[in-house]
């Protein structure tokens, strides 16, 4: 369905979230693996929600899931990073920013960049759109996309996602005359 | 030779502190490279793709591809801490540049294995085009509301006798509407255009095309900001010099049915008042 729980639907916070110690780093490495998959599992589920996908570390702490004022709780922005880190070996996150920085900026993958290749693949098969150029704007925003999950999709993951169908061989990404504005040739 | 000669020089230098340069003209550079690493030499100098070469010495072909350097000292247990892979892409791009084929063999080779480029010269003209078009619906869903606000104002300023301004909002707004309705006829038949005849023969057309929609773009850009339909209402020095730029740009391109128009609605809006 196109339409995203945001609108509506509150998010549905799990009971632990009130909680005081799930917002403090356990010191025992087993209850720490448990705490930090549900923290991985939130995060996920509260991006899907919002059908949002960029993570700013040092000020999503500030605010809710990372923060629960009511107990006046938050967490530590580096064990939010450590949070990130469990995502991005799940394949469910990746850090943005340039090579080598401090982990501040992120990417969650609330779908994973692959399902949302093969979705983008689908709808280009079944409109007849392979091996014509289509742009990155067209495909987030144009009016043939707007039944679709995709529709609304930040232009990162939107990327990331064509980056894959990329290297399975199914599509190539390119850009005209200027840099900022891409396109790609999904193929069939 | 290369061992003897790093030897000798490693006598008074510490191997550490010296790098070899090697260039390919006899095809021997990653030979003469592996000897060194087996002296002790740690740096080595390559260039992507194999690109440059000595002007001074003659006959003397080029440097040695880094791709190849790269692969080479990989495979002997080395760390080089170079990503191949982006290299050889980013090799693949300069020689695409370039217009010539990359030096490094183990690029060629690994780039075979790639996806064979399948974009073309003519892909790249539709996308800008169709990047325009974006940009035009874009401009298209905001217009609403600064033409809205023009038409608002018109009234306005009527109201308080101000014929003269309100016929100048009213040309604006129909400036904006022309401009994209123009714009967007261009697009499409240079969308027709490229679907049926041959790309090659409308090279210069269609390049010729997009540069117009480029320019008109960067106007309409202009135009979308609501604080300058504002300034059309305004008494202030500053404002009047705005008003009377407008009017100039509009003088130079409005059509005298276009003009006709604007004046049959003034009167229109005269008599709701």
């Amino acid at each position: 369905m196109a339409t995203g729980g945001g609108a509506g639907a509150r998010f549905q916070l799990p009971e632990i979230h009130s909680f005081p110690p799930f917002f403090t780093r356990q010191p025992n490495e087993d209850t720490w693996k448990e705490q930090r998959r549900l923290w991985c599992d939130l995060v996920v589920a509260f991006c899907r929600h919002h059908r949002r996908s960029a993570l700013a570390v040092a000020e999503a702490v500030n605010e809710p899931p990372f923060s629960n004022p009511r107990i006046r709780r938050a967490l530590r922005v580096d064990t939010l990073r450590e949070v990130v880190d469990e995502l991005v070996s799940q394949g469910h996150a990746a850090w943005t920013g340039p090579k080598g920085s401090a982990r501040d900026t992120c990417l969650v993958f609330w779908r994973k960049p692959e399902v949302w290749a093969a979705m983008l693949h689908q709808w280009a098969a079944d409109r007849g759109l392979c091996n014509t150029v289509l742009t990155l704007y067209e495909l987030a925003n144009g009016d043939d996309t707007a039944d679709q999950e995709f529709h609304g999709l930040d232009y990162a993951t939107l990327r990331r996602s064509l980056e894959a169908l990329q290297s399975q061989g199914r599509a190539q990404l390119f850009a005209g005359s200027s840099d900022e504005d891409l396109g790609v040739k999904i193929f069939t | 030779e290369m061992r003897a000669m790093i030897n000798a020089v490693a006598r008074k230098v510490p191997v550490e502190r010296l790098a070899v340069h090697c260039h390919d003209t006899y095809g021997q550079a990653l030979a003469n490279i592996y000897a060194s690493l087996e002296c002790g030499i740690r740096t080595v100098d390559s260039s992507v793709a194999g690109l440059g070469g000595c002007p001074y010495a003659k006959g003397a072909t080029g440097n040695v591809a880094t791709e190849d350097v790269v692969y080479m000292l990989e495979g002997c247990g080395f760390d080089t801490g170079v990503d191949l892979r982006a290299l050889a892409l980013t090799g693949e791009w300069i020689s695409a540049e370039l217009g010539r084929p990359s030096g490094s063999r183990v690029a060629r080779a690994l780039l075979a294995k790639h996806t064979k480029n399948r974009i073309t010269a003519q892909d790249r003209a539709i996308l800008d085009m169709k990047v325009q078009r974006d940009k035009l619906r874009q401009y298209q869903k905001r217009v609403h509301v600064v033409l809205d606000r023009e038409d608002q104002l018109a009234r306005e300023l009527l109201r308080r006798g101000d014929r003269k301004r309100a016929l100048l909002a009213l040309r604006r707004r129909k400036y904006q509407e022309q401009m994209i309705l123009t714009t967007d006829q261009q697009l499409s038949s240079l969308e027709q255009l490229m679907g049926t005849i041959e790309f090659s023969l409308l090279q210069k057309d269609v390049l010729f095309g997009l540069e117009q929609g480029n320019r008109v773009l960067a106007q309409l850009n202009k135009e979308m900001r609501i604080e300058d339909v504002e300034r059309l209402a305004e008494e202030t020095a500053d404002a009047i010099a705005y008003q009377e730029e407008v009017s100039e740009i509009l003088r130079a391109n409005m059509t005298t049915e276009d003009e006709e128009a604007v004046e049959r609605e003034l009167e229109l809006l005269e008599r709701q008042e």
